[in-house]
């Protein structure tokens, strides 16, 4: 089976999959050599995973298709299982966007792999143990042997994906399909995620078909980009021609929100006068424990760790973390949604946890929150009107009906939304819609302070942008304080005056968003620059490398700094000594040596 | 595992208290006692059977003898069958029903699992329907008139079975109690496997298993038969409880001298320590079995594996 010179591994011409409400993929037709990376971006709905699905013979029984799937010459569209189970695994294999979801829950990592071995006949059960076992280490999971025994929730995310990028590659087919392989994942792992992608690509010349909406992942490890929307190609190219000229407006959209053509927006400078504006928030030494029970034994988890911010009428404060760093649980207690934190929260002075009956709802009223899932957070069975005008029969309950339908309407209006929306429910509408009633049920009591936690993180980059600038408006009308939890730089860069920077409950870094791109005075915050791929300056490869490996497990924080055993600047006393958060000309920074390090760009 | 099996025994214990209280309040409540018959007795001979079995003195008393008579493993004489206790009437009946709830759980998972897997794999076809048909009729129709249906079928019009359990010998006296006792459980036994393998198979670590080029039938056996065994295990308490129930119909249908029959025998004539020693066998049995079922659970979902 090798192919000649003249054809190409896979091509794909005139490609349609349809189901019963209209096509999803329309007349698309690329083709790709043995060895090569193309990519195959575009927003969600695109018809991007439906294309990867309908090589693989992997579409549900209600889809419609037509057109040609041909690997290496040989028609692969329509075939049966049976067929098509001779290119599964041993000429293409496909790397799924969510690890947990994709790896069988009840059966061990170890067998997960090995039984591909053994299905296609590649080994005998020795044999395919071995072979797992080394390509367990080859994906860089350290503990091979203890991984291979492993139940995938034993796993954390990036090992996750790891092992399922070797189960993808153990039968060593020629070409690779990724489906968002790094969009569940933090955004350090992200990076080690596509450097290992990288390597491998250059160690076994498997071609790569990488499939994404985040455009920052393709510059790595593609040389072709194509952008597709609505299942029809709009641009393609070599990537860094795509990337820096982009020829369509979705494409520019889509590049922005990846970082890329820094300039298009700078970051904010930090709001002046410091100390002399009175603060709306100031949280002060605020803690938050849980007890977890694991093997019979109480233990206690300490999310967030003696944290004191301040956020000034008008300003946007981020606090910017991974996963597990503790931010959400951070916004959750400055709300009251942890009434076991410990410290103090006070609004305009006021302390809030103290606070009985109708002081509690004044002042609740003035701090709002958007959260992640736009259409989660809506209920379910109460139309758009309903949802919009609850906050007003809780708080405003003698408001008449006729002046509360007005409000409702105008603040419809004012997040960009028809007031027809108002009879629909949360499921008819689509994310960024969603979001923006979301948006709409928190301003609606004209709250001093507006929280939000992830909530751009679930929607298309374009839809990202436009609820940004959305924020961003209502803030300057109304002075509106932004509290935003974020673990996407870009956001910051946006929007931010300020940022916080948390690591395993810790506050590591305090600064003013454009002296954070400038210059970060924490080495995780470093790391944190260097992992989003299209800011990223030449040359950083290796410190992300070297900071390999994920956040130690917060049941058992490292001695010393929490982030030294990732860190490529420890030293000796990192190990022993915790750094206190101090002062630095631009803002605070818990790191022994803070003082010293140059880690500008 | 050990710790925490031991855990949920003793915490069992004040469950067994309640049910023996409650039987022994309810068995009381009813009309009658163990001693009135046709006959009037002469009220000095009705006092000394009274004082003889302790019915003179009051229920709290009573209850009392009769629980520091349990937990040292004595049930008491059985007040009916005058030369036997009530441990020596049990001993007697168990082996049979057993015997019986064991054939029709095995038939039950074997035909029940068989049947919903076929369901699942051949979904929305003649064969799924057929299936789901019949499953559905099974969970509809009450053991009590299955029984006589398949007597009136096997025994009476085509008489390859025999009628009753004294009529014939052998495992041909046996087909026909198993039958009635396994079909309502094949029934449910069936559609929670079609619905829960339906589901399994849906899920993306199957659709990652095919893009692996796996064949359908490893699929099911290396990736989809445990997980959807889950909704099964879960199910296999109330199916006990269900064979349990069914078995004393079942018993007097077929005219089986089991426990159920026994049971049935012992209400009837306010035989009050026998039905109070047989409830709190089926109650420990249950209690026990869903133990089992609960720790088969972290066996298989490695998600809920105790330490």
């Amino acid at each position: 089976m090798t192919s000649s010179a003249g054809t190409p591994l896979l091509e794909v011409r005139e490609l349609c999959v349809s189901y019963e409400n209209g096509p999803v993929v329309d007349k698309l037709s690329f083709s790709l050599r043995a060895g090569e990376a193309l990519s195959l971006a575009g927003e969600s709905g695109s018809g991007k995973s439906q294309t990867a699905l309908a090589i693989m013979g992997l579409l549900p029984t209600n889809a419609k298709v037509s057109g040609q799937v041909l690997f290496d010459g040989h028609s692969l569209l329509g075939a049966g299982d049976v067929m098509l189970n001779e290119y599964r695994a041993r000429r293409m294999a496909m790397v799924f966007q969510d690890p947990m979801a994709a790896l069988n829950p009840y059966v061990t990592i170890g067998n997960q792999l090995s039984r591909i071995l053994l299905e296609h006949r590649l080994a005998d059960k020795a044999e395919a143990r071995r072979r797992s076992l080394a390509m367990l280490k080859r994906v860089g999971l350290p503990d091979a042997e203890r991984q291979y025994r492993a139940y995938p929730h034993e796993l954390s995310g990036g090992m996750r994906q790891r092992a399922l990028i070797a189960a993808a590659l153990i039968a060593e087919p020629r070409l690779l399909i990724a489906d968002e392989p790094t969009t569940a994942l933090d955004v350090t792992v992200q990076a080690q995620i596509l450097q290992l992608l990288a390597d491998l690509r250059r160690e076994t010349n498997v071609a790569l078909l990488l499939i994404t909406h985040d455009l920052g992942v393709v510059s790595t490890n593609c040389e072709r980009l194509m952008v597709i929307d609505k299942g029809q190609l709009i641009e393609q190219g070599a990537t860094p021609e795509v990337l820096a000229n982009p020829s369509q407006p979705r494409t520019a959209k889509m590049v922005i929100a990846a970082g890329g053509l820094t300039g298009a927006c700078s970051p904010l400078p930090a709001t002046s006068s410091d100390g002399k504006t009175k603060g709306l928030l100031e949280v002060k030494n605020l803690s938050v424990t849980y007890s977890e029970r694991t093997g019979g034994r109480r233990r206690r988890l300490h999310a967030v760790h003696d944290i004191s911010l301040s956020v000034r009428p008008g300003e946007t404060v981020a606090i910017v973390g991974e996963s597990g760093s503790g931010k959400s649980s951070l916004a959750r207690a400055v709300v009251g949604l942890l009434p076991e934190a410990a410290g103090s929260v006070s609004l305009s002075g006021e302390t809030m946890q103290r606070l009985v009956g109708s002081r509690t709802k004044s002042v609740r009223r003035k701090v709002q929150m958007v959260f992640q899932d736009p259409v989660a957070s809506l209920d379910p069975a109460m139309p758009v009107g309903g949802i919009v005008a609850e906050p007003l029969l809780v708080h405003e309950p003698s408001m008449s009906r006729a002046a509360r339908t007005r409000e409702v309407t105008d603040m419809l209006l004012r997040v960009g939304l028809t007031p027809e929306l108002m009879t629909r429910y949360a499921h008819e509408l689509s994310g960024g819609q969603a979001q923006r009633v979301a948006i709409a049920r928190a301003l609606i009591l004209k709250p001093a302070l507006l929280i939000c936690d992830e909530a751009v993180a679930a929607l298309d980059s374009a839809v990202r942008l436009e609820v940004l600038g959305l924020l961003q408006a209502e803030q300057q009308r109304s002075n509106l304080a932004l509290l935003v939890i974020t673990h996407d730089l870009s956001v910051v860069q946006q929007l931010s005056h300020r940022v916080l920077i948390m690591y395993m409950g810790r506050l590591i870094e305090m600064t003013a968003g454009h002296d954070l791109f400038r210059r970060p005075r924490h080495p995780y915050s470093r790391l944190l620059l260097d992992s989003i791929p299209l800011a990223r300056k030449s040359g950083t490869a290796e410190l992300v490398a070297a900071a390999a490996g994920e956040p130690a497990s917060i049941l058992v924080p490292p001695t010393g700094c929490v982030f030294h055993p990732r860190c490529a600047h420890r030293v000796d006393r990192c190990r022993e000594e915790r750094p206190e958060l101090l002062a630095t000309e631009t803002g605070a920074a818990a790191c022994h040596r803070a003082a010293e390090l140059d880690l500008s760009s | 595992m050990l710790r925490y099996a031991l855990m949920r025994l003793v915490g069992a214990i004040p469950t067994l208290f309640l049910v023996v209280l409650v039987a022994f309040l309810m068995v009381r409540a009813a009309p009658g006692g163990p001693f009135d018959t046709e006959r009037v007795l002469p009220p000095e001979v009705a006092a000394n059977i009274e004082r003889a079995y302790h019915l003179d003195e009051s229920l709290p008393q009573q209850f009392q003898r009769y629980l520091f008579g349990v937990m040292r493993g004595d049930f008491g004489p059985s007040f009916r069958y005058s030369d036997y206790t009530v441990a020596e009437l049990v001993r007697g009946a168990m082996p049979v029903s057993v015997r019986l709830g064991i054939l029709a759980m095995i038939l039950a998972l074997i035909v029940g699992v068989a049947a919903g897997l076929l369901a699942a794999l051949r979904r929305n076809t003649v064969t799924d329907r057929i299936v789901s048909a019949i499953a559905m009729t099974g969970v509809s129709i009450p053991v009590i008139v299955i029984g006589p249906l398949l007597v009136l079928f096997f025994a009476v019009q085509l008489g390859w079975l025999p009628a009753g359990w004294s009529g014939g010998r052998g495992a041909s006296r046996w087909v026909m109690p198993v039958i009635a006792l396994a079909l309502p459980q094949i029934a449910f036994i069936a559609r929670i496997t079609r619905s829960s393998m339906i589901e399994v198979l849906e899920s993306e670590f199957i659709r990652t298993a095919r893009a692996q080029g796996l064949a359908t039938a490893s699929i099911i056996r290396y990736h989809a038969m445990k997980p959807a065994m889950l909704p099964l295990l879960s199910y296999l308490g109330p199916a006990i409880v269900g064979i349990v129930t069914g078995a004393i119909v079942v018993e007097q249908i077929f005219g089986i001298p089991g426990l159920g029959r026994l049971f049935v025998q012992g209400a009837q004539n306010r035989d009050f320590t026998l039905v109070l020693g047989l409830v709190i066998l089926y109650a420990t049995l249950i209690i026990v079995l869903n133990l089992i079922v609960d720790l088969l659970y972290g066996v298989i979902d490695p998600r809920v594996r105790r330490t």
